[in-house]
């Protein structure tokens, strides 16, 4: 029977946890490498935190008492407990973080937004009855032939156009900020003036650039290879520049890798304790041109809500069918997949060739890390292949920055591709593939990004390759060790002051990423200048990279960061947080 | 096996192969603008361009590129083929409509998947077909009663054929363009530093205006200007809206610093050294001189013709007539001229298969790359060596061949 095969591999899966957490707890080393530990005082607490959210979303101890209950699937020979036990499944799980919109934020936004679209229309049409305004595209006459609206049509057309110029515009100022520095600890903003309402901002000249020291909260510089890219990596990438070009002006498969390129790959899979790797020249495009070389019509594709664009448009452009499941809802993924295989394919009704499920390490705008436990458990069980895109977790998490699977417990042998990029934890740039052999040479030849695309630059492999030694030790010293306890530490204290303060704070402990609600759209500008003022470097995200309702500030914490850093960027965001009154997990008035 | 034994015993062969058309690869000065911007920024970006990703030595590129190319502004991507389909996907959006060269390399022809749009494909390089095409759709109009402003309308092309080596007759095309009001997307990813008096690219080689003539123009800085990335330039309503829309732009990393600073440091050179781009021509007509010399030898004994145009830096040999054994010989005729020491590029060409969005299949082919650095020796050298493995690659297969 079904019940008792599935119940079998979750006893499996589990017993593995029991072993790895008994005989040698991962995060045992602490005191090893902290003998002057800065978070002494606090350590406690961080490790109980770390461990309750591992111990609820990544390992889940807590069902394994209980397996049975949680693990067993509906009989299909029996119609009737099949439908009932389906209608169970369709309630929709609590969300990981379980945060709820407060009501009154949702209608300040609402109105907010409201308020704002009402403006807008109100500033276009004004400009259209006067003859002049900012935006207004002078048609009649416009040099350029295709500003004649009787023949083209407008290049920016709707909603879109309208959002970057009635919305987006008045708060340009918080995003693409220049910076001047390295994109370490602590970086040289640029300051930018606008004489047009913010339409178009210019950098300020005169007797020179103004540039504003800031503590960096906002770049992806997980492991402070941007810190001290000097001592780690500088030397070797500087000689590398000695023989080899900067870019090799071909393609992987034709003239451009170099030895350095296959070093690359060789470091990446020994990592992984893969078989193969392939490396390509951007993270981005690793997504784009892998998906479409391994699915095609026929297939389907099942990928989580959140999942970024790169893996939407790899997805679109391969042409299989596509699902999607609620975010880390594996319950729904589960439905997903039993649905598909009953059905097989849109009015065919042949069965898929072949079904994989797309999902992501940690989601760059949720700070949450992937319930990968389970997802291989659900994969396992309906035979589909898993495709994991650890662009912001490897190196990021796990005792030994070997990503969410080293982190969830899970054998990178039962996940079948891996995909991560350079450009974070690594301070480099490109992506990789890592699979078995088969996979990775069928790859070389026919994803675009290896077949026809640039390869990596030479000099941005050897930064892949020294910062690979760094974090696996290999370069002899015990820097990779400090840098990755350092993350972690740094990330769970900065996480708990958050919520102590009363933010409201997405995702869980142990991941660098940590998205602070603002909800109001007015919120979102606000915050940043507040901080930027305050010298404080930080991310804020609306509107089209979060849904409309939840606007909000990210913070990514660095190994680069020291405590001291960290409590001054803390004390700065309480004085935001009242100013703009943010405490919503206090008060419903935030 | 063969392959990985003869690439570890390491050996000097004629660059033939890569498109550093200019070669940049190797000059100093890209080299000590790198070691700076290194020195300076570190490595990675370590962000979006939203987000603290944007490093004033980006700004720099974007600022001196667009007042190179006469654009009021540019945008840089950290990779060269997604400029091309974050561009397309960025205008042309479902409803739109897309006319597109058959000839189209692979980053273009997936922007078009990606946009969504309608898509009309023309002949490769054909006017004639292309007026059909547009003809077509304005009887199409006409029929529907559709206005000509309700879509957004593009013609895709590129002012050098990667694939092909052809030239995009722009004259033609352009004076179409105007005539059916439709928008340009000029890829100028291998005509840039390649064509033109002064290395403009495409349009400049046939007097065209950038932002009048084609709205939209991709360039990579992965080939003349040996660095890493692709800039988008045009007009300003043309840059703005991708710098919140390009797919590639605002959800990837930017490019390492360094890269970027690499490419100011090329352009700089390409502006002071405009005779670099005549003696590349130079080495072009030379180069096909020679091939033309021969044509004798190349057409009869090894039944190769050239099928390039005379301008064009990549040039392009197919085999003269269809053969089942077509990419056994050009990977046979590669191999031998890697082994008496000129490295060129066979490509087993490409199936419109599943996996790529190719319009048309690619005949197998012989690619050569003409660069600057060449003297008449090297070209020789190539020329003569290409003809002899060709004779002996193809006698292996002449049976098949009558």
């Amino acid at each position: 029977m079904l019940s008792t095969s599935s119940s079998a591999t979750s006893s499996l899966i589990s017993s593995n946890h029991g072993e790895e957490e008994e005989e040698n707890d991962p995060f045992a080393i602490v005191d090893e490498v902290h003998q002057d530990d800065t978070y002494a005082d606090v350590r406690e607490l961080l490790e109980k935190l770390s461990s309750q959210d591992r111990s609820r979303y990544a390992s889940h101890d807590d069902d394994n008492h209980n397996a049975n209950k949680t693990t067993t699937y509906p009989d299909y020979d029996n119609n009737n407990n099949n439908e009932s036990s389906r209608k169970q499944q369709h309630i929709r799980q609590p969300k990981n973080h379980a945060i709820e919109l407060p009501i009154f934020a949702a209608y300040t936004t609402y109105f907010g937004y409201a308020v704002l679209i009402l403006c807008g229309h109100i500033r276009d049409l004004f400009a259209k009855i006067i003859g002049q305004g900012r935006y207004l595209r002078d048609t009649q006459n416009s040099p350029y032939p295709s500003d004649n609206l009787r023949w083209y049509a407008p290049l920016l057309s709707s909603w879109e156009n309208f959002y970057t110029r009635r919305l987006y515009h008045r708060i340009q100022d918080c995003f693409n900020r220049p910076i001047a520095s390295n994109p370490g600890a602590q970086i040289h903003v640029l300051e930018r003036v606008s004489d047009d309402g913010n339409k178009t901002m210019t950098l300020t000249t005169g007797q020179g650039r103004v540039a504003r020291a800031c503590l960096n909260l906002g770049s992806y510089n997980y492991l402070g290879f941007a810190d001290d890219w000097k001592v780690t990596c500088g030397k070797d990438v500087l000689n590398s520049l000695k023989d080899l070009p900067i870019s090799t002006s071909s393609c992987r498969n034709e003239f451009g890798t170099t030895k350095l390129h296959r070093e690359v790959e060789q470091v990446v899979a020994r990592f992984l304790h893969k078989e193969d790797a392939l490396a390509l020249n951007m993270g981005f495009n690793t997504n784009c041109t892998t998906i479409p070389a391994l699915t095609s019509r026929g297939d389907l594709l099942i990928s989580d809500e959140l999942n970024h664009t790169s893996i939407v448009n790899g997805a679109r452009a391969s042409g299989a069918a596509i699902r999607i499941f609620r975010h880390n809802d594996t319950k729904h993924l589960e439905d997903i997949l039993r649905q598909a295989i009953i059905m097989g394919r849109p009015r065919t009704r042949r069965p898929w060739n072949k079904i994989m499920v797309i999902v992501e390490g940690i989601y760059s705008m949720e700070g949450e890390y992937c319930d990968l436990s389970n997802v291989v458990k659900v994969c396992k069980k309906f035979g589909a292949y898993i495709y994991l895109d650890e662009a912001h977790s490897i190196g990021a998490m796990g005792p030994s920055g070997r990503g969410c699977a080293e982190y969830c417990g899970v054998d990178t042998a039962d996940i079948d591709i891996m995909m991560g990029t350079f450009t974070k934890s690594f301070g480099a740039m490109g992506g990789y593939i890592a699979g078995s052999k088969d996979v990775i040479s069928f790859l070389r030849r026919r994803c675009a990004g290896s077949a026809y695309h640039n390869s990596l630059s030479p000099a941005v492999c050897q930064q892949v390759i020294s910062s690979f030694k760094v974090v696996m030790g290999e370069d002899g010293t015990n820097i990779g060790k400090k840098k990755i306890q350092a993350l972690r530490d740094n990330s769970n204290y900065f996480r708990m002051r958050l919520q102590d303060m009363g933010l409201h704070v997405l995702g869980h402990y142990d991941s660098p990423i940590m998205p602070v609600m603002l909800y109001n759209p007015t919120k979102i500008a606000a915050f940043s200048r507040e901080c930027f003022k305050r010298g404080l470097a930080v991310v804020v995200v609306g509107f089209p990279a979060v849904p409309i309702l939840e606007s909000r500030a990210r913070f990514c914490i660095s190994a680069g960061h020291t405590r001291k850093q960290l409590d001054r960027a803390l004390e700065e965001i309480e004085d935001v947080a009242d100013i703009l009154k943010l405490r919503y997990k206090s008060s419903t008035f935030g | 096996m063969t392959e990985q034994n003869e690439l570890e015993r390491e050996l000097r062969v004629l660059n033939f192969c890569n498109f550093d058309f200019l070669g940049f690869q190797t000059s100093d000065a890209l080299r000590q603008a790198s070691t700076d911007a290194l020195n300076k920024y570190g490595c990675g970006s370590c962000g979006p361009r939203g987000f603290y990703g944007t490093i004033d030595a980006h700004l720099q590129i974007e600022e001196e590129i667009s007042k190179f190319c006469h654009t009021d502004q540019a945008i840089l991507y950290s990779d060269g083929a997604s400029t091309c389909s974050s561009t397309i996907a960025a205008f042309a959006k479902r409803g739109d409509v897309l006319v597109v060269d058959e000839g189209v390399y692979e980053p273009l022809s997936t922007g078009v998947y990606l946009s969504r749009a309608n898509v009309h494909w023309f002949r490769h390089n054909d006017v004639d077909d292309l007026e059909r095409v547009l003809k077509e759709l304005q009887a199409t109009d006409k029929k529907l009663g559709r206005k000509p402003g309700a879509q957004r309308r593009f013609i895709v092309v590129e002012g050098l054929y990667k694939n092909l080596g052809t030239i995009a007759p722009l004259r033609e095309i352009i004076a179409l363009k105007h005539k059916y009001h439709y928008r340009l997307i000029l890829d100028e990813s291998f005509s840039f530093g390649t064509l033109g008096k002064t290395g403009r690219g495409a349009l400049e080689e046939h007097n065209k205006r950038p932002m009048y003539d084609a709205e939209i123009t991709t360039i990579a800085l992965e080939n003349s200007l040996g660095s890493i990335g692709g800039v988008t330039v045009g007009n300003e309503e043309v840059v703005d809206h991708q710098r919140l829309s390009g797919a590639g732009y605002c959800y990837s990393a930017s490019a390492p610093p360094f890269t970027a600073s690499a490419a100011v440091a090329s352009l700089r050179l390409l502006k002071s050294q405009p005779e670099l781009v005549q003696r590349l021509q130079a080495n072009i007509r030379y180069t096909y001189k020679c091939l033309d010399k021969h044509k004798n030898s190349i057409t009869h004994k090894a039944k190769l013709v050239v099928t390039s145009d005379s301008r064009s830096p990549i040039v392009v040999l197919q085999l003269e007539r269809d053969s089942a054994y077509e990419s056994a010989i050009m990977s046979g005729i590669m191999r031998e001229c890697l082994h008496r020491g000129v490295a060129i590029v066979a490509s087993t060409g490409q199936d419109a298969s599943k996996s790529s969005h190719l319009r048309t299949e690619l005949a197998p082919c012989i690619r050569i790359t003409v660069s600057a650095l060449h003297t008449k020796n090297d070209t020789d050298k190539m020329v003569n060596t290409l003809i002899d493995s060709a004779i002996l690659v193809t006698s292996r297969y002449s049976l098949n061949l009558e």
